[in-house]
């Protein structure tokens, strides 16, 4: 791998399963603009776990729905970019078409399996809507593929029949585990799937993902701010501030040969286990308005290394390999392979 | 749910189908229906268990009696001839009637001196319509045609007093048999009930069995609906979904003028309104006072604000029409006068306090100008609104100071027994003292001569009004309307009319 | 459920008892009696004897435990305006208002809910705007003068629909508009309101990712969430179409209870008052044990609820 390779960005392949570029999203309100994508770009090979990494607000879950072509419109405003799934242009659907992939070539996860569910219907019908919507069946040709589905996550078949409100947390997010993964998407798009639950039920929830992902091949964009949950299930990891990814690597890139202020930052504000006497260090401020985007780069007001240069322009995107890039002004083309910052 | 709806929208259709009554159809060409507009459905269709107007309209149409009251006067019904002859005392107290051979009652029975009988005794047991019933004393039948009515003391106007509708004849083996005429009329009247939808309409047909062949109604069904709302009885008029309107709204009167499928028919009204003051309590109880509030009531204003113009003014005691009405004694609008008067009373007329008690808009309205008249002489005085059994309450038990209120008759004799009549425990409406009211009727009541007793009258007038026992207002006028088509159409003072006449033109 | 059902039922005895005896306190107390509006010119003593004849002169307390005695044996009295047993008087109008009624509710709901809902899905556009313009006229227009701009229009004007009565199903169509429109209002306010708080929640998104197309989504998840407060509304709106039934059927003199029951308030007439009375708290009860039965179709929780008790 030569750095002239790095530099070019790689483009649309057919190995890739997701490939997001330059995507700006605002919400545009009476209040005023959010912006709430700049220009992100992602890209998840086929097979793959991408973890998106960030804060609350830094644009994840926008990111999700924008997959989906789910973004509530009004406000939401999709201004420019493009997004192929496995090769096709998301934005240029129709919604009728759009609805043909949704649940069925893409599903989504949503964060609060406690809401996620609609509480008048049994849990079973609503596995039951998508298979036949997808596959174009009967009811009673897709209620056994259902109740399959439904042991696959671990729950018994006579509990199918019954409402949301006699399950638990874990189970209800079990169940819409089963309504996504029902049609065996190529991609799952899992947004904080294991936030809302129990520490152990989050631990079995992983687990069954990791199952299921291997059975199905699929590839997963998993969204979260835990970076646990990352080591565990991810292959990539893209962390993002403010609308952008600042970060993309590997799992080792990002964890050991971390570049970015900002990542270094998220790692800082976790426990460390071998030092458990350490102070943790949590990144002082708060995320910026996304109303009011500060220039240049972002993140410059709650830098420890912010140098003139960081508030007038945004910093390029260096290549350290081909998946690990970094946005920041501490480096250039060379440094940023060896890691080595410049210095004021 | 779709079909649950559908199941639903059926049964609706199914139960609906059976509640609307078709449209009177009348033959192609000749109509022989007429539909009437009213404001208030009748209590019940008893000649004995109501004294309202409401009740007056249908009981003419459904009954009939010895005598009948037109607008040409009292006329022989059911009665052929009839003279009086002298008791043991040789006083006139014993009417003898002749009965019209070969009436039927609308179920074809025959009618005879024992339906005559059966009914003025069973009349006398109803409390409704006892003032109508406590002048004779006996009635008894002489033979199958012959009727004798004994009366307590001399009694001139048995004719008139036997031409109310508590007199009408009834059969006599159903008031026996304890029948329900409230609901189910039997009669001897040119029409009889055919249906009653409460609360919507009663129809009537002619019936076959009226003994006045040349009388025969020439329009064999009338619908009798109710509308409450005034407007709504109008524009129902306009929109020819009825014929006749009665008491048409004031405020309607120049648009239906103006239509010329519609004739108006304004007449003189009997119905006296009056403002009657607490004569045996209180500061009313001085003459001066009341005669200075009638002096300050401007009638006609009170005319022009309440009733749209459609009312007389009245400043003496009795009906204009009666027989021997005099205006001598009587107070009139004058505002120097009824300073004077309350000189002479001496009292102060800001301490007054007292409330003008009323039970519709119309006498609101009125008693609202009153109001702002009485300010005039300083008379501070509020108004208090009630529905009519309060008000009926209220000048029962005596306990008021002042009210407004109505009486109508076409009879004087029941005029004065209606408003002035002491009826022992309770005085008269307004608690006159001073005044034996009871012995003035009476001997009006006595008097057989027609000059003598229109002297009499006079003199009980002029009587009355030199007390001031109350200050008359306005007597409204009667307001009808009715489709440019019909024709026989006769209006008496009360409002009232017969409906046999009644005709379509070709 | 059925325990429940039982449960509620049972309780309507108690309610008809509490209503039933303030009702007769306050008509026994009101000042007058039907005996002065029947015979005002009669004497005292006659007066008297009308009274004692129609039982007027026993203590509160016996006439209204004879009162009851008798309903309970399904003998409603004697009417003392018309002298006709107060069940026949009721047979002849209870048709009429109910008529009226259910024919307005299914305008209502017909009409009602797809406002509402379509409303919400389109927020903000033209047509949201002017429906929701439309029901706060529909809200604030006071039924009598709604009923009168319609006369004159359909009826004078145009000639189109009889005025008043009650011969056929055109008399029907302006009562029923009228008394129709204040309920459209309110449902379709709530269910528009309510609709735009269930589009908003996260299984409506759960079933928009599942690709079922929106007007799907609004049909099969949104709009059964969204039918509870509409149906508590819906439930008071009958309440509403039988205390509107008196200035509907006035205006377009509707042979129905409403009336009825102000006339005999004005008349002192008791036993019939007590009649429409014991109608109406039964109407009452019977709509808000099917509103509370709904609520179990609509929503499984409530049901388990119920199942408890």
């Amino acid at each position: 791998m030569n750095q002239n390779d790095a530099v070019t960005a790689p483009s649309p392949m057919d190995s890739l399963e997701l490939d997001i570029r330059d995507l700006r999203v605002e919400y545009r309100t009476m209040e005023g603009t959010v912006y709430a994508l700049n220009g992100i770009d992602l890209q998840i090979p086929k097979g793959r776990t991408l973890g998106l990494v960030g804060e609350t607000g830094a644009g994840k879950s926008t990111t999700g729905l924008a997959i989906m072509n789910l973004i509530p419109s009004p406000p939401g405003v999709i201004v420019s970019g493009s997004i192929f799934l496995g090769g096709e242009s998301i934005l240029k659907k129709s919604e009728k078409e759009m609805n043909l992939i949704r649940g069925n070539k893409v599903s989504m996860i949503f964060q609060d399996p406690m809401t996620s569910l609609n509480p008048v219907v049994p849990v079973v019908d609503q596995i039951m809507e998508v298979i036949e919507h997808h596959e174009k069946i009967s009811p009673r040709e897709s209620l056994p593929k259902a109740l399959e589905m439904l042991e696959m996550v671990g729950i018994p078949r006579n509990r199918a029949h019954e409402y949301p409100h006699q399950f638990s947390g874990g189970m209800k997010q079990r169940v819409i585990i089963a309504i996504a993964l029902a049609c065996s998407p190529y991609l799952l798009i899992a947004d904080e799937p294991t936030t809302a639950l129990d520490v152990t039920i989050q631990a079995q929830v992983l687990d069954m993902m990791r199952e299921l992902r291997k059975k199905y091949q699929m590839s997963m964009l998993m969204i979260t701010h835990d970076l646990g949950i990352v080591v565990e299930i991810c292959d990539l990891v893209a962390v993002i501030y403010d609308g952008r990814v600042v970060e993309h690597g590997t799992l080792r890139d990002i964890f050991i040969n971390t570049r970015h202020p900002y990542t270094e930052g998220l790692f800082n504000s976790l426990p460390d286990m071998e030092n458990p006497k350490a102070e943790l260090k949590p990144i002082p401020g708060l995320m910026p308005d996304p109303t009011r985007i500060p220039t240049g780069c972002p993140f410059h007001p709650r830098c420890g290394y912010a140098m003139d240069i960081c508030a007038k322009t945004r910093p390029s995107r260096y290549y350290a390999s081909t998946e690990h890039y970094v946005e920041c002004h501490l480096y250039d083309e060379k440094t940023v392979v060896s890691g080595g910052r410049i210095k004021q | 749910m779709k079909k649950l709806m559908g199941v639903l929208c059926l049964l609706v259709a199914f139960a609906a189908s059976g509640l609307f009554v078709p449209a009177p159809a009348s033959a192609a060409g000749v109509k022989d229906t007429i539909i009437f507009a009213y404001e208030t459905e009748p209590a019940n269709l008893s000649t004995v268990e109501n004294n309202a107007i409401a009740a007056y309209y249908p009981c003419f149409m459904i009954y009939s009696g010895l005598f009948k009251n037109t607008t040409d006067g009292i006329e022989k019904d059911l009665c052929t001839d009839y003279h009086i002859e002298k008791n043991a005392q040789g006083l006139e107290t014993i009417w003898v009637f002749k009965i019209r051979e070969g009436v039927k009652f609308s179920d074809g029975s025959d009618l005879t001196a024992k339906d005559v009988v059966a009914t003025l005794k069973y009349a006398q047991t109803r409390p409704t319509v006892k003032s109508l019933t406590n002048w004779y004393t006996d009635v008894e039948a002489v033979d199958d045609y012959t009727v004798k009515i004994m009366t307590a003391k001399v009694f001139s106007t048995a004719p008139e007093a036997l031409s109310n509708k508590a007199c009408y004849i009834l059969p006599s083996e159903l008031i026996a048999s304890g029948h329900d005429f409230n609901n189910k009329p039997v009669g001897s009247g040119p029409f009889k009930l055919s249906k009653w939808a409460k609360g919507d309409s009663i129809t009537f047909v002619s019936n076959e069995n009226y003994y006045h062949k040349d009388k025969m109604p020439k329009i064999k069904e009338v619908v009798w609906k109710i509308i409450a709302e005034g407007t709504s009885r109008s524009i129902a008029l306009e929109t020819g979904e009825v014929d006749f309107v009665i008491n048409v709204d004031a405020l309607d009167i120049p648009r239906l003028q103006e239509n010329e499928d519609v004739v108006v028919s304004v007449t003189d009204g009997s119905m006296f309104t009056y403002l009657a003051l607490n004569n045996a309590k209180g500061p009313f109880k001085d003459e001066n006072l009341r005669k200075a509030i009638s002096c300050a009531v401007n009638r006609e204003s009170i005319i022009a604000v309440a009733l749209e113009n459609f009312g007389a003014p009245i400043y003496s005691s009795i009906p204009i029409i009666m027989d021997g009405w005099t205006m001598e004694n009587a107070t009139t609008f004058d505002l120097d006068k009824a300073r004077e008067y309350l000189k002479t009373w001496g009292g102060d007329p800001s301490s007054l306090k007292f409330a003008i008690i009323v039970s519709t808009d119309v006498r609101r309205r009125a008693a609202e100008v009153i109001q702002s008249n009485l300010l005039e002489i300083g008379i501070n005085c509020t108004i208090e609104q009630v529905d009519s059994a309060t008000l009926t309450q209220v000048y029962n038990s005596g306990d008021f100071m002042s009210y407004i209120s109505a009486y109508t008759s076409n009879d004087l004799l029941t005029w004065l027994n209606g408003v002035f009549r002491n009826t022992g425990t309770s005085s008269s409406q307004f608690r006159q003292a001073g005044l034996d009211m009871n012995g003035m009727i009476d001997s009006i009541a006595q008097t057989t001569d027609p000059t003598a007793r229109k002297a009499l009258v006079t003199e009980v007038n002029k009587t009355i009004n030199a007390q001031q026992p109350f200050v008359p207002i306005y007597q409204s006028k009667v307001l009808i309307a009715y489709n440019a088509n019909l024709e026989g159409v006769e209006i008496d003072p009360m409002g009232m009319f017969r409906l046999e006449n009644f005709y379509w033109r070709k | 459920m059925w325990r429940f059902v039982l449960k509620r039922v049972l309780t309507i005895i108690p309610i008809m008892l509490g209503t039933t005896f303030i009702v007769f306190s306050i008509m026994s107390f009101a000042p007058g009696d039907a005996v002065g509006m029947l015979a005002a010119d009669a004497s005292q003593e006659e007066k008297a004897a009308l009274r004692q004849e129609l039982g007027l002169d026993d203590p509160l307390l016996i006439q209204y435990a004879r009162y009851i005695k008798n309903l309970l044996l399904g003998d409603m009295g004697i009417s003392y305006k018309s002298g006709a047993p107060v069940t026949e008087e009721l047979a002849a109008r209870i048709p009429y208002t109910a008529l009226l009624a259910v024919v307005a509710s299914i305008i209502t709901i017909i009409l009602a809910i797809p406002l509402g809902v379509i409303a919400a899905i389109r927020q903000n556009t033209f047509f949201d705007t002017s429906s929701m313009v439309f029901c706060l006229l529909g809200i604030s227009i006071p039924p009598f003068w709604l009923g009168l701009l319609l006369i004159l229009s359909f009826g004078v004007k145009l000639k189109m629909l009889p005025v008043s009565g009650s011969g056929s199903w055109a008399h029907l169509i302006m009562p029923a508009i009228t008394q129709s429109v204040a309920g459209l209002a309110t449902i379709a306010r709530v269910t528009r309101s309510s609709m735009l708080e269930v589009i908003r929640q996260d299984y409506i998104r759960t079933a928009r990712a599942k690709g079922i197309a929106y007007n799907q989504v609004i049909r099969r998840h949104a709009l059964k969430n969204s039918l509870l407060p509409t149906i508590t509304v819906a439930g008071l709106q009958v309440g509403a179409l039988l205390s509107g039934a008196v200035v509907t059927e006035t205006v377009f003199s509707w042979p129905g209870i409403g009336r009825f029951l102000v006339s005999s308030i004005s008349w002192r007439d008791t036993p019939c008052v007590l009649g429409c009375v014991v109608i109406f708290v039964l109407t009452f009860s019977i709509i808000n044990l099917i509103v509370d039965i709904l609520y179990g179709f609509v929503d499984p929780r409530i049901k388990a609820i119920y199942k408890k008790a």
